[in-house]
């Protein structure tokens, strides 16, 4: 442990010389990049249909300062959140259940996989239809839709647990609660955490087109309206928002609970 | 303690689609008073595991009976068991692995007193695969006395350690045993090992598995595994029933190294 005379400056540089530090200048760099292309297109351009983002960013201020952005974003994320909750309950729910049981398994395949095919305008248009244009049936459209894919991913994980783990719950009797959460659930870990993953974004993705046809708030209904005046700068106001939600709840909630939960395997 | 009776008649598993069906145990019949220290030895698969899964609960797919206690009920005692295998909860602390086995309202301190006491107080809060394999079957010994079970069964739990090691943990495991007494079945194939710890030593044949000879060890404890007395009874005991011990591996330290180098299983 001998130290060269010449660590304190070297390791100064070294903070901006670390491969961490490295990747994240440029990550910053390439989203500056992105916004002076944009900024030198819509100059080029010099259209309606194509605004600069510092008009943009002006029109965003303004909705901002009305809370009118943070109201519509806070309806929307309300039915992500009820939607996300509902699809990884009933998703994993079945797909433990068709993991354990072969015989359920052979019959709701086929089930299964014609639902996830099924297109999410045809699933919103008939919930729409049969359960009227209400929250509920809101909810229920973006779920039905998310309910396959996690289903499908977590049966995948389920179908790989360990029955020498479960034995032991089994051997010391434990209560039927604590099995579940502490020896069963910690493996199917890695796929409900993927399934959450591409459910998010997906959930997003419906929840617009859900409140475009069917609601009277939300992000979804604004971006209808702003479409109808033909107001770009709101669209891309109101997308900039939901962007950097989207990238805060992965950074802020996903990614932390991740290594939480992964902290073993290091 | 608890007495154990056991009186399994057939136990068959099928393969699916082959004709024939394997007849693992045929009658394994015997009673273990309570506080007795068993050992069941035999060569390899002749259904030792299969016969302790059966006691211990993990099997019911077979035709017989295992009573407890003086009147031979059905009742389940609070039973522990050590598996080949240290089986640890990879996503739960050293510490946590051991309170998930403990009764509600269990204090942990018990859970903690009981690594402490086996050496592992530097480890309580590491995770089971920052541990070496030694250490592993040490929580997992832990684990079982933590619920201060009245039987414990043990399948070749030093299986795969080296010989010093073993030796170490059987010690610890007779320690443990004194200090909280408790019926035991421990099985092995190592006749060696079964001299060095048992009151008695249940033989059993090749699969089929019957229980062919009943041993009992009268042997003053402690014991060192290299004890004249315990090479003096296995000397007479190959000599009068060689045919009886044929399948048991010899048990030379040559063939232990070897033992040691890949885990056996059945």
């Amino acid at each position: 442990m001998q130290e060269p005379p010449i660590a304190a400056p070297r390791q100064s540089a070294n903070i901006l010389n670390s491969p961490r530090a490295r990747v994240a200048l440029t990550r910053t760099a390439s989203l500056v990049v992105l916004v002076v292309l944009w900024q030198i297109m819509a100059s080029l351009v010099h259209s309606r249909v194509l605004p600069a983002p510092d008009a943009v960013g002006v029109k965003l201020l303004e909705y901002a300062a009305d809370g009118s952005i943070f109201f519509q974003t806070g309806i929307t994320l309300a039915r992500v959140a009820a939607a996300f909750v509902l699809a990884m309950l009933f998703g994993a729910a079945i797909g433990i259940a068709l993991a354990r049981r072969i015989r359920l398994d052979a019959f709701f395949d086929s089930w299964l996989v014609i639902a996830l095919n099924v297109p999410a305008l045809v699933t919103i248009i008939l919930c729409y239809v049969w359960f009227g244009l209400t929250e509920a049936a809101a909810i229920l459209a973006v779920s039905v839709n998310k309910v396959p894919t996690v289903a499908t991913i977590v049966r995948e994980g389920a179908r790989a647990v360990d029955r020498e783990l479960l034995q032991v719950a089994e051997a010391f009797a434990l209560p039927w609660g604590r099995a579940f959460l502490r020896v069963y659930l910690p493996q199917l870990f890695p796929h409900l955490m993927a399934s959450a993953r591409s459910g998010l974004a997906l959930i997003w993705k419906i929840v617009l087109v859900v409140e475009l046809i069917g609601r009277s708030n939300g992000v979804g209904f604004k971006l209808g309206i702003f479409f109808q005046y033909f107001d770009i700068v709101s669209i891309l106001a109101y997308s900039i928002v939901f962007i950097v939600i989207v990238l805060a709840v992965e950074m802020v909630l996903l990614r932390p609970l991740e290594r939480h939960l992964s902290r073993w395997r290091l | 303690m608890t007495a154990l009776t056991v009186d399994i008649r057939r136990k068959i598993y099928r393969q699916p689609g082959a004709r024939a069906e394997h007849v693992a145990l045929d009658g394994v019949a015997f009673t273990v008073p309570e506080g007795q220290f068993a050992c069941v030895v035999g060569p390899s698969g002749c259904g030792k595991t299969t016969m302790l899964n059966i006691i211990g609960g993990l099997d019911r797919a077979f035709d017989g009976k295992v009573g407890f206690g003086e009147d031979g009920g059905a009742v389940r005692p609070r039973s522990a068991y050590v598996f080949q295998t240290p089986r640890l909860m990879p996503w739960l602390s050293v510490l946590d692995n051991v309170r998930l086995v403990l009764k509600n309202g269990a204090t942990s301190a018990q859970a903690r007193d009981l690594l402490v006491q086996m050496g592992l107080e530097s480890t309580l809060d590491s995770f089971p695969n920052r541990l070496s394999g030694g250490m592993q079957r040490r929580v997992a010994l832990a684990r079982a006395f933590a619920i201060e079970p009245t039987l414990l069964l043990l399948d070749e739990p030093f299986v795969s350690l080296d010989l010093p090691g073993a030796d170490h943990l059987r010690g610890s495991l007779l320690d443990l045993w004194q200090q909280r007494p408790t019926t035991v079945l421990f099985v092995t194939h190592d006749l060696r090992e079964a001299l060095q710890l048992a009151d008695r030593i249940l033989f059993m044949s090749a699969s089929p598995g019957r229980v062919v000879l009943d041993f009992r060890v009268d042997l003053s404890r402690p014991r060192r595994a290299d004890e004249p007395g315990i090479e003096a009874i296995r000397r007479r005991l190959l000599a009068e029933h060689p045919d009886l011990l044929a399948g048991l591996p010899p048990s030379t330290s040559a063939a232990e190294a070897l033992e040691g180098a890949e885990p056996t299983r059945e």
